[in-house]
């Protein structure tokens, strides 16, 4: 990794193998108030060049934006972490605010069931007697 | 000459393009292409501009990828 001054802007080289595109693109935006950037790719690393808007020092820009490279490539690693039950959250909000789809959903989970258990020639005796006890299943 | 080159890699060309026909009112670029880049070349006098659109095509870019 690697930081240098050119006058007025500061250049950043960030290896593709440590900070992801998105991460980059993240951390970009988040500057995009502060400075003007701009991005490119040379021998697999990103190369962030950073015109500050105001004048300042350019070194300390580039600090922070590697600091907020750390912070986005570490959101994104926790929502990829995550991912599993964040869908498993939104998915129960979106069943809790209409209980017809919760329904339905189970409803179809019985009958898919009740299919697999039909395929046992064992058990589609007792399913068929299920059946004709609860009109509702069939 | 103020020349923005685009890494096709990073910036979409589909993006690109789009932005700098949002920016084609404001300003005189013309699009040229060198692989893996694609050039904008502004006049002396549009530096403001070419760079401000800069950062609006990082901006269109980033919103594409979320």
């Amino acid at each position: 990794m690697e930081i240098t001054g050119e006058g007025e802007a500061v250049v950043l080289a960030l290896p593709e193998a440590t900070y992801s595109l998105n991460t980059i693109y993240a951390a970009s935006y988040a500057f995009l108030d502060k400075a003007y950037v701009h991005l490119d790719k040379k021998d697999g690393s990103f190369i962030v060049t950073l015109y500050p808007k105001k004048a300042g020092s350019v070194d300390v820009m580039g600090k922070a934006f590697l600091d907020e490279a750390i912070n986005q490539g570490h959101y994104f690693s926790q929502l990829e972490k995550h991912q599993e039950t964040t869908k498993l959250l939104v998915e129960r909000a979106f069943f809790s605010a209409d209980r017809g789809i919760m329904q339905k959903a189970e409803e179809e989970e019985i009958k898919e069931l009740i299919s697999e258990l039909e395929k046992d020639p064992e058990l589609k005796e007792l399913v068929q007697d299920i059946k004709n006890d609860s009109p509702k299943i069939q | 000459m103020i020349v923005l080159k685009f890494n096709k890699e990073l910036y979409p060309k589909e993006i690109v393009f789009v932005c700098a026909q949002d920016y084609a009112p404001y300003c005189h670029a013309a699009q040229t292409e060198d692989e893996p880049y694609l050039l904008y070349t502004f006049p002396e006098e549009e530096k403001g501009i070419a760079r401000e659109f800069a950062n609006y095509v990082l901006a269109a870019v980033r919103s594409h990828a979320v």
